[in-house]
């Protein structure tokens, strides 16, 4: 196959547009209601306006005009040109009468006739038409298919003067406005089509007698001409008309011609056919595969016969032009050139495309109903409504022809449905087996299935040799099924990333060109999945995530993916992403709630660290409550073993797990501690602390506060370790902190304590609050704190001398301000008071 | 910013767009110039007429709207020149009118007006040579110059180059294939060259084109006449006066016809007619009807009527009559005829050899020693005389037409007489192809009488 590209596809697809255009407004114009005598002309407008026919039960046949007459003269006026004759004719309107001198049989006569209503389409024309959208679309597809490949572009090219010759150069010629332009358009296309078939024929299937030549290194100065002969090819005949005109213009030597183009651009279209029909059997000849060469066999044959006999017929019988005889003998065989041109195609794979015969066939029906549907349409409306102004008016035909194109996607369907089913029952069962592969993915909760799926059952419905499965883990993307071959890890790519996201479905590696340059990395790893066997690669993801990559080796045969199975391939893989990740989430969530059930047990073991009941002998209450932000928490309360008087409350740094494991080492190491030590003296057991909570790393603090009483019983003792100051409620309401010496810094944050005991005396009634910071940055819904003044004023408002109240009327302010807000964090408080 | 531009180039597309329609509009909707310069709005209405007038052959018509124009605005130089080339030349009318012109101040005039008075007082003034190369130059740089050409194909045609005029016209209605005078010219071109198809194609387009006209009626019917087929040409004819029921030439070419089908009370009623019709009435004073009577009774056999008609039509004429002269001839009264033919020499004499009207006056003078000899006899060189005179004549026109049959089927006689009878009946097969039944139909009692012993 020619390989060679051309950024030619944009301009030929205006070019096509423009082409599907004109051939529709040369359709629609010949159906506006306009005053029709009933003539339909010869193409030869160099010989006046020469009668080819005449409608059955026209004004022309009623008044007796005949084929062969030629029209001088319409409503008085002597007519110059079809375009004048319309102008003339535009001017009355349907129903009145006119004046026609008429050239017959060497005298001039004149007759009155009526003028009727336009219909100068009749089955043959609605052939020629359907043959000639059976091309485009056959070309377009072509195109659209393979949009780099020169054969296509001019196979497409040509497939669009076939469509503006059939359409425009057979239209039967009317007096519109639109005819001279319709017709020469009809006309260049004739002349540039054998420069079209030619060029096409030295291409297809692949331009092997010029490679042949070529790499042998003969005939050099050929093989250049050839590269670059096709600027000749379509000059020439415009050149020869140019010249047959000037001759008979300027010389006066008039040469016969033939629907409006010289007899010379006959031939010419003659000879380029049989060399293009020489070059496609030398092209034939060095195909070594059997398959190809009777593709190409056909091709030749159905240009043999689809265009032989038009060529033919116009060149030896000219005067049968326009007649039945020439329409069965000359125009309808040329239906065999797109049937066997997308037979060959489609059967022999001559292009890799086997969508065309269906979109082809599928199209030719639809057109062929369309069309049917609009004359019919038209048919019934002028029958039932005869009378009717409806029928005279210009809307209807535009109604009409909107409620037709309504129709024609359903239509459409219904032919795709029957003619899938009748011709390409192996791609129904394709896509078939496609879609149920989709919906067992959808049904699949566990994902090591739809792995299978993926990287198994797929390959073996698609052709591809094998597929492999990366998934995401962390910065990486790890093998999880596919061959051993295939390295196991892949880094994560970002660029790669960006580029499957824009392109999505499936990337093949030979189509990443400007990334690859873009980025050595991907370039790399491209490099090292293409050594591996891999051509192509498509992203999983869902909306939330990416979820991972699948790897796709070649095609068991040559041909790429089509437009639906790429669609299908993509679905697929959507489905694919979103059951991976079902079955992801699945698995997270499990590992979430067995995480959840052990947090739950350890919140268990920490609430029972904290003692039911404090006591402080000698006349002293204690009241405790200790609130973690999370499930678990870093906050506790403990009653030392000894002295019998010693409460201890901490606050690790962290919250959650890490806070909870950090609080059970410091309780821990408190309890053990006192246990060890002969004499416990609270600044040496929070050294102590300090040291072994400062051992474990890991930046790790523990605040402390311990309350514990005087050896007479009426002094409070406390020690503070970066916790807040305690708050002392006078009996007369005023609240201050207590007194702290300046090294109070938390257990683990210097190696060196040097922590100090202080002491104050309470009078009976008189309390002592202690508290984590978890109090005063516990949060208000509009997110202020609650702060130390307002924790004063809890106080000092709270008149009680009861540390239990103390303790429940702070909670409660704290429970107020939150509003149910999770706390901040935990929450400790111990409250002292000395009894009377 | 490029949404911006985007705005703004199709704001101005937009733009452009609209003053281009907006131009066109009013552009389109502009009234054209007159081309005719006069500050009487009347008198251009009655100029307007005229040129309608002129442009149906109705000449008479056409004077009585110019002269009216001129009245209305007497210095309307177009209408003193249009009235000045209605009459003849050598008319002191026409020199006087354009004299007239001779003094008008070309400043203001429009450009058809500057060029249609150089052209027509340059050949007013006898130098139609300078006349014709001034209008070709002048059609150099304006070729689509319709009325230019028009005018230019006219000099063609009054010089009867018939070749250039052809060609002329030919150009003309490729550009305006509805221009009836130039199918006109055309008919009759072909016509006086014997194309009678393509000269009848012509007349019928011509009464396609213009069918309320008297004109394509009339010509047709004079062609119709020459081709023997009198049913459509007396129809054709009455048509044109049905059109036009003052249309002296389809009266006039109604006797013909009448007199070429030998039907003579048919002609007694045409010529009553004719003599009937008030705006012909300038054809009895020229004894035009007076000699188509001489001529009824002469081809009737009634040779004495014939002789006194001839004897009061045109008494004090200066030119040669053919039925005078043939009466002399035959009735032996060779002075007379030699009279005859000194008019006709005379007539010849003074016309210049460039004139066209030189060649019919020398075919005439042919005609009549041709005439004058086959009396005497001398067969072999009255053929002679009359042979030439037939090379130099044409079928242009019912009247000149006649002639050249007339002179014919005396020629074949002579051809005859002389024993030339293979010339004979190859002369008599040519005009049977023109017309079948003139041979049969247009009997000539004096050539009977010859042909019997003596008139």
């Amino acid at each position: 196959m020619e390989t060679r590209r051309l950024d030619l596809t944009p301009v030929l697809l205006l070019f096509g547009l423009l082409a599907f255009g004109l051939a529709g407004l040369s359709i629609t114009d010949m159906f506006l209601p306009r005053p029709y005598d009933g003539v339909v002309l010869g193409k030869d407008r160099g010989s006046g306006l020469k009668v080819r026919k005449v409608i059955p039960d026209s004004g022309a046949m009623s008044a007796g005009l005949q084929p062969g007459d030629e029209i001088v003269g319409i409503g008085r006026e002597v007519v110059r040109d079809a375009p004048h004759a319309a102008r003339i004719l535009n001017g009355y309107r349907i129903g009145d009468r006119v004046d026609y001198l008429v050239r017959r049989d060497g005298g001039l006569e004149e007759l009155n006739l009526e003028l009727g209503r336009r219909r100068i389409g009749d089955g043959s024309y609605f052939y020629i038409c359907s043959l000639g959208f059976a091309f485009f679309f056959v070309g377009l597809f072509v195109l659209v298919r393979q949009p780099g490949l020169l054969t296509s572009q001019v196979f497409y090219f040509m497939c669009c003067l076939f469509l503006l010759f059939l359409v425009c150069w057979m239209r039967p010629a009317s007096y519109s406005g639109i005819d001279a332009a319709v017709l020469s358009i009809g006309t260049s296309a004739f002349l540039l089509l054998p420069s079209a078939f030619l060029h096409f024929y030295m291409l297809f299937p692949r331009p092997a007698w010029l490679q042949e030549m070529d790499a042998a290194g003969r005939f050099r100065p050929v093989v250049w001409l050839f590269r670059r002969a096709w600027l000749w090819i379509y000059a020439l005949p415009l050149m020869v008309f140019a010249a047959s005109w000037a001759v008979s213009k300027l010389l006066g030597i008039r040469q016969p011609w033939l629907g409006d183009v010289p007899v010379t651009s006959w031939w010419l279209l003659a000879l380029a056919m049989m060399a293009g029909l020489w070059a496609l059997r030398a092209n034939a000849q060095r195909i070594d595969r059997s398959r190809e060469r009777r593709g190409v066999a056909l091709v030749l044959l159905g240009s043999l016969f689809g265009l032989g006999p038009f060529v033919v017929a116009s060149l030896l019988f000219p005067e049968k032009n326009g007649s039945q005889a020439f329409f069965v003998a000359g125009v309808m065989p040329l239906a065999l050139v797109p049937v066997t041109f997308a037979y060959a195609i489609v059967r022999f794979q001559l292009l890799d495309i086997r969508v065309i015969l269906r979109r082809s066939l599928l199209y030719t029906v639809t057109t062929a109903l369309v069309t049917g549907l609009y004359a019919g349409g038209i048919a019934m409306f002028n029958a039932v409504f005869r009378d009717s102004r409806l029928v005279a008016s210009g809307y209807f035909p535009i109604v009409l022809a909107l409620a037709i194109v309504l129709l024609f996607d359903p239509v459409r369907r219904r032919v795709q449905r029957v003619i899938d089913r009748g011709f390409f029952a192996e791609r129904a069962r394709l896509q078939r087996a496609m879609l149920d592969l989709g919906e067992a993915m959808n049904a699949q909760a566990d994902p090591a299935a739809v792995v299978r799926d993926l990287v198994e059952r797929l390959p073996q419905i698609l052709g591809f040799r094998f597929a492999a499965l990366y998934l995401r883990r962390g910065d990486r993307l790890e093998r999880t099924a596919g061959p051993a071959e295939l390295p196991l890890h892949l880094p994560v790519l970002k660029d790669l990333d960006h580029f499957l996201e824009r392109d999505s479905g499936l990337t093949r590696l030979d189509r990443m060109g400007s990334l690859l340059l873009r980025s050595p990395e991907v370039a790399h790893q491209v490099e090292v999945l293409r050594a591996s066997g891999v051509r192509a690669l498509a992203d999983l993801a869902s909306r939330r995530r990416r979820i991972g990559m699948v790897l796709f080796s070649g095609r068991r045969q040559a041909s790429p993916l089509e437009e639906d199975e790429s669609q299908l391939l993509q679905r697929l893989l959507d489905q694919a992403s979103l059951a991976l990740e079902t079955g992801l989430l699945l698995e997270e969530r499990t590992q979430q709630a067995e995480l959840e059930r052990e947090i739950e047990i350890a919140a268990s073991i920490q609430a029972q660290l904290l003692p039911d009941r404090l006591r402080i002998p000698g006349g002293w209450r204690v009241a405790a409550d200790c609130r973690p932000a999370r499930i678990v928490g870093g906050d506790f309360f403990t009653q030392l073993p000894r002295p019998a008087d010693a409460i201890v409350y901490g606050d690790v740094s962290g919250k959650s797990v890490s806070g909870a494991l950090v609080m059970m080492a410091a309780h821990e190491a408190l309890l053990s501690l006192t246990t060890a030590m002969d004499q416990v003296v609270p600044s040496r057991l929070f050294d102590l602390a300090n040291e072994r909570i400062y051992s474990l790393g890991g930046r790790r603090f523990v605040a402390l506060g311990y309350f514990g009483t005087s050896e007479d019983g009426k002094r409070l003792r406390y020690l503070v370790a970066g916790q807040p100051p305690p708050l002392l409620r006078r009996l007369d309401g005023r609240v201050e902190e207590l007194k702290l010496p300046d090294h109070r810094l938390p257990l683990g944050a210097m190696i060196d304590g040097r922590y100090q005991e202080m002491e104050i005396e309470m009078q009976p009634g008189e309390l002592v609050l202690g508290y984590s910071d978890g109090v005063t940055d516990a949060r208000s819904p509009e997110g202020d704190f609650f702060g130390e003044e307002r924790l004063f004023d809890v106080v000092a408002r709270t008149e009680t001398q009861d540390p239990d109240r103390l303790v429940a009327e702070v909670l409660g302010a704290v429970d107020a301000f939150t509003r149910g807000e999770l706390l901040y964090d935990d929450l400790t408080l111990v409250a002292v008071s000395r009894a009377d | 910013m490029r949404k911006t531009w985007w705005w703004i180039s199709m704001v101005g597309v937009a733009t452009t767009v609209a003053l281009g329609v907006a131009g066109y509009a009013l552009w389109s909707f502009q009234d054209e110039p007159a081309p005719w310069t006069t500050r009487s709005p009347k008198a251009l209405e009655a100029f307007d007429e005229g040129i309608w007038n002129l442009s149906r052959f109705y000449f008479r018509d056409a004077v009585v709207q110019f002269e009216r124009a001129l009245e209305l605005d007497p210095d309307f130089p177009m209408a003193r020149l249009h009235l000045a080339l209605l009459h003849e030349e050598g008319d002191p009318e026409r020199d006087r009118l354009m004299e007239g012109l001779a003094t008008v101040n070309a400043e203001g005039m429009t450009e058809m007006e500057r060029w249609l008075l150089t052209y027509w007082l340059t050949r007013h003034g006898g130098d139609v040579e300078g006349a014709r190369t001034f209008l070709v130059g002048y059609l150099e740089g304006r070729p689509d110059d319709a009325y230019a050409r028009f005018t230019l194909c006219g000099d063609r045609w009054m010089a009867q180059d018939w070749d250039a005029a052809d060609a002329c016209y030919r150009k003309l209605i490729e550009m305006h294939p509805n221009w009836v005078l130039a199918q006109s010219r055309l008919g009759y071109i072909a016509m006086a060259r014997g194309r009678f198809d393509e000269a009848e194609e012509h007349f019928l387009t011509y009464r396609y084109i213009a069918p309320d006209q008297a004109a394509p009626y009339g010509s047709l019917g004079q062609l119709l006449t020459i081709r023997g087929r009198y049913d459509e040409a007396r129809d054709s004819l009455g048509e044109a006066l049905a059109q036009k029921g003052d249309y002296c030439e389809a009266h006039v070419s109604r006797v013909r016809l009448s007199l070429m089908a030998a039907d003579f009370d048919g002609a007694d009623q045409a010529i009553d007619q004719l003599e009937g019709t008030p705006g012909c009435g300038f054809l009895v004073e020229r004894g035009y009807v007076c000699d188509l009577r001489a001529w009824r009774a002469y081809l009737a056999g009634r040779t004495g009527e014939a002789r006194k008609r001839v004897a009061v039509c045109r008494q004090d004429r200066s030119f040669a009559s053919l039925l005078i002269h043939r009466m002399a001839a035959m009735g032996g009264d060779l002075a007379a005829a030699e009279a005859e033919e000194a008019l006709a020499a005379e007539a010849l004499a003074s016309t210049d050899e460039t004139d066209p009207a030189a060649l019919l006056n020398e075919a005439i003078l042919l005609h009549l020693q041709g005439v004058r000899t086959m009396v005497l006899g001398d067969w072999g060189k009255a053929a002679e005389l009359l042979e030439s005179a037939d090379r130099l004549n044409n079928y242009w026109g019912l009247e000149r037409a006649i002639f050249k049959l007339f002179n014919r089927l005396n020629l074949i006689y002579c051809l005859e007489r002389a024993g030339r009878d293979g010339e004979a009946e190859a002369l008599r097969e040519q005009v049977e192809a023109v017309n079948p039944r003139y041979l049969e139909d247009y009997r000539l009692p004096d050539l009977e009488a010859l042909a019997g012993g003596g008139w």
